[in-house]
């Protein structure tokens, strides 16, 4: 029996929304499955971004400790030593007799030359 | 009707097709995931899981100023996998030989693939792991890298087939593995080396069992050994194809937990000064070794303590053992006169005598329990306080007869002889003492002048530490403290007195007449210092090799403190077997007078003969 142009159309109405309805059906599964992957993707680039970064940190912390190391043998006595001999600046330990020490906590004598120099004024 | 009859045949057998297959993978699905179920996991499982265990930095040393003694920097042992290399072993020996500074044809040897067994069905197994060098450093390692990326095994290889190329890429990629391990860094080199020891390779114990690693031997390397390994830490990751990490498949990654750091009571300031002076009365006395200990009476801290001859901790194939014989606390001698010290101590906290007591030492020989008694010099009758000032045999022995053995041996478990220090150092010897009961009838005058005893220097040291300090024995110490990675103390180590041995009083004549040893009637003028009181005493004994004395040998020392009436420092200078003089006061007491000036100067050690004085402390040194 042949459709009238009414039911045609009714029908046609139907086909177009299931059309759309599939067609985002359609999106939405793509879209999540592009999202999955994605995400999936994210996660190993930001494995591979953090293992960078670990072994960056690891070779900043090494270089951080041969320069402590480095720093520790420049200061040793021996070092120290040898670059005064080098550069003969003609260093040593004071005598005794060349300290001056100040007793701890007593305040400090005031002398009388400003006093004079005011005074000359 | 015959037509759609065929096709529902077609279609019924294309069905059963279908069926038949669908079962098949079924089946095949039965099998791989409920029958082999637990063999392909295993299987997969070790293909991608790792467990990495991680091993902690091992923890530092400092000396008391914070200046670093020893400390770790990572290294890599290099190690191949021959199945990898495959029939390349000749290219990649040539490349990297070089870099590991190994020769060509050793390397090609090793990375040639060899087999180690045959399974049950007789598949060849291959050797997988090949270890090249150990503790390569991190520049080199990077150097290895690159060379082996670099590496050109065909003159064009782009040309090769993919199969080829991605073979060759396998090879520069995966032939060589670097494990990472630690080295033991001495910035200081020799530098109280006998104090830090040092490590080699052992076993630590860790949550996933024993392995093997760096672990003291000697030294507070070896007594700090647990605190400084720190704890293990490890990660349960997967890997690719490529052996590279999953970082987003870590299931459990646990921190290693570094080694705590030592803060030593030593000074490398004080340290390096009795090394440099050491060394000078080496080259001049030539001994057979030279041992220096410098201490804080009060305290019991060790702020120096060397050795010599010495050794790098750095490089231990350039040493022997005697080298790395710590003589303060390993080797024990006869301390000859210095243990008159143990005799008349002992005998003025008794009462027994007065510093001011006249002793007839019989003019330098006395006859007892049918043998002779000699002094070096001819000595009339002399008070208590010459016995010491003049080290006379005759005098001490008259001295412990008073007291009597048993108070004398009482003084001497007291002072410390015959047991450990306590001090923070493995191997420390305890000496030799005999109990009363094997003493004989001529030990009484034998024992007071340091004879039929021997001793550790360090026990000497503690016993003369203890009449500086007010008859108070205190414990050495050797260590200030403990920190963890973020600088938290862990552990304080603070002052132990051991006993109190003789009264103040009897301590302060006792220091009244090690005074006079350092004065012009005494036996060690050269041990005067122009700014301070110097009170101590020699020591020369005669050394017993095979139970005999041997004629031309001797140890010879000198033990001292100073400011006297206030001890800042108690020093100590042995010398075993002295060329150029044998007697403490000529070869041992200059060296103790120059490590005492420059370590009062380093310490800045307030003098007790004000500067302007110095003309009056000039006059009365000679």
């Amino acid at each position: 029996m042949a459709k009238t142009k009414r039911q045609r159309f009714q029908g046609g109405h139907t086909h177009g929304l299931d059309v759309v309805l599939v067609l985002i059906v359609c999106t939405l599964i793509t879209c999540a499955g592009v999202g999955y992957v994605w995400q999936k993707e994210q996660i190993v680039q930001l494995g591979k971004k953090t293992k960078r970064l670990e072994i960056r940190i690891d070779e900043l912390k090494h270089r951080e400790d041969a320069l402590l190391r480095e720093e520790a043998r420049l200061s040793t006595s021996r070092e120290l030593e040898a670059q005064l001999r080098r550069m003969n600046l003609g260093l040593s330990q004071p005598t005794p007799d060349q300290i001056i020490r100040l007793p701890d906590g007593a305040p400090p004598e005031i002398s009388p030359e400003p006093q004079m120099f005011s005074a000359k004024k | 009707m015959k037509k759609v009859e065929r096709r529902i045949g077609r279609l019924m057998a294309i069905a059963i097709m279908l069926a038949l297959l669908f079962l098949v993978l079924v089946g095949r699905l039965v099998d791989l995931q409920v029958f082999r179920h637990d063999e392909l996991r295993k299987a997969a499982t070790n293909n991608t899981e790792r467990r990495i265990l991680r091993g902690p930095r091992r923890g530092d040393m400092r000396d008391i100023r914070g200046n670093l003694l020893a400390t770790s920097r990572t290294v890599y042992n290099i190690s191949a996998d021959p199945t990898v290399i495959d029939t390349n072993h000749l290219a990649i020996a040539q490349t990297i030989a070089p870099i590991l500074q190994l020769p060509v044809d050793e390397l090609a040897k090793k990375l040639t693939l060899r087999q180690i067994r045959q399974t049950a069905n007789g598949t060849p197994v291959f050797d997988q792991y090949v270890m090249l060098k150990h503790k390569v450093d991190e520049p080199t390692w990077k150097r290895l890298q690159q060379a082996m990326t670099n590496l050109v095994f065909s003159s064009d290889e782009r040309k090769l087939p993919k199969r080829k190329q991605v073979y060759f890429n396998n090879v520069r990629k995966r032939s060589l593995q670097a494990e990472p391990d630690q080295e033991r860094v001495y910035p200081n080199g020799t530098l109280a080396a006998h104090v830090l020891g040092y490590v080699g390779t052992g076993t630590n114990q860790t949550p996933h069992g024993v392995v093997t690693g760096t672990t003291g031997k000697s030294g507070l390397e070896s007594y700090l050994n647990l605190g400084l390994t720190g704890v293990y830490g490890w990660r349960k990751t997967e890997r690719n194809r490529s052996a590279e990490e999953l970082v987003a498949f870590r299931e459990q990654d646990v921190e290693p937990k570094a080694g705590l750091t030592a803060t030593l009571a030593l000074d490398a300031g004080v340290q390096h000064i009795v090394e440099t002076e050491l060394a000078e009365g080496m080259l001049k006395h030539r001994a057979l070794g030279f041992c220096a200990v410098v201490v804080r009476p009060k305290t019991g801290e060790v702020l120096a303590l060397a050795n010599l001859p010495t050794f790098d901790p750095n490089d231990l194939t350039k040493s022997s053992e005697q080298d790395r014989l710590n003589r303060v606390i390993g080797q024990v001698y006869e301390p000859g006169s210095t243990f008159k010290i143990v005799v008349v101590s002992g005998a003025l906290n008794e009462h027994a005598v007065d510093l001011n007591d006249p002793i007839e030492c019989d003019f330098g020989k006395t006859f007892f329990a049918g043998r002779w008694l000699h002094d070096h010099g001819s000595h009339g009758k002399i008070s208590v306080e010459e016995v010491i000032a003049k080290s006379s045999n005759i005098g001490a022995f008259k001295v412990a007869q008073r007291i009597g053995a048993p108070t004398l041996s009482r003084y001497i478990k007291d002072y410390g002889m015959g047991r450990k220090t306590g001090i923070e150092l493995p191997m420390e010897e305890v000496g030799i003492v005999h109990p009363i009961s094997r003493w004989n009838k001529l030990s009484i005058s034998r024992i007071p002048m340091g004879h039929e005893i021997a001793v550790t220097p360090l026990q000497i040291t503690m016993t003369m530490s203890a009449i500086a300090n007010q008859g108070v024995l205190m414990k050495p110490r050797l260590l200030d403290h403990l920190s963890d990675e973020s600088g938290r103390i862990v552990v304080k180590y603070q002052p132990e007195p051991v006993r109190q041995v003789i009264s103040p009083e009897a301590a302060k004549m006792m220091v009244q007449a090690l005074k006079k040893v350092v004065s012009t009637n005494g036996t060690a003028i050269k041990a005067r210092m122009p700014f301070y009181t110097v009170a101590g005493k020699t020591g020369t004994a005669q050394k017993a090799i095979n139970n005999q004395y041997v004629p031309g040998k001797y140890y010879t020392s000198f033990v001292g403190f100073f400011p006297a009436d206030n001890a800042e420092l108690c020093i100590l200078v042995m010398a075993d077997e002295p060329k150029n003089g044998y007697y403490g006061g000529d070869v041992t007491a200059p060296i103790f007078r120059r490590i005492a000036e420059r370590t009062a100067n380093y310490l800045a050690i307030p003098p007790e003969i004000q500067p302007h004085e110095k003309l009056v402390a000039k006059g009365r040194v000679r």
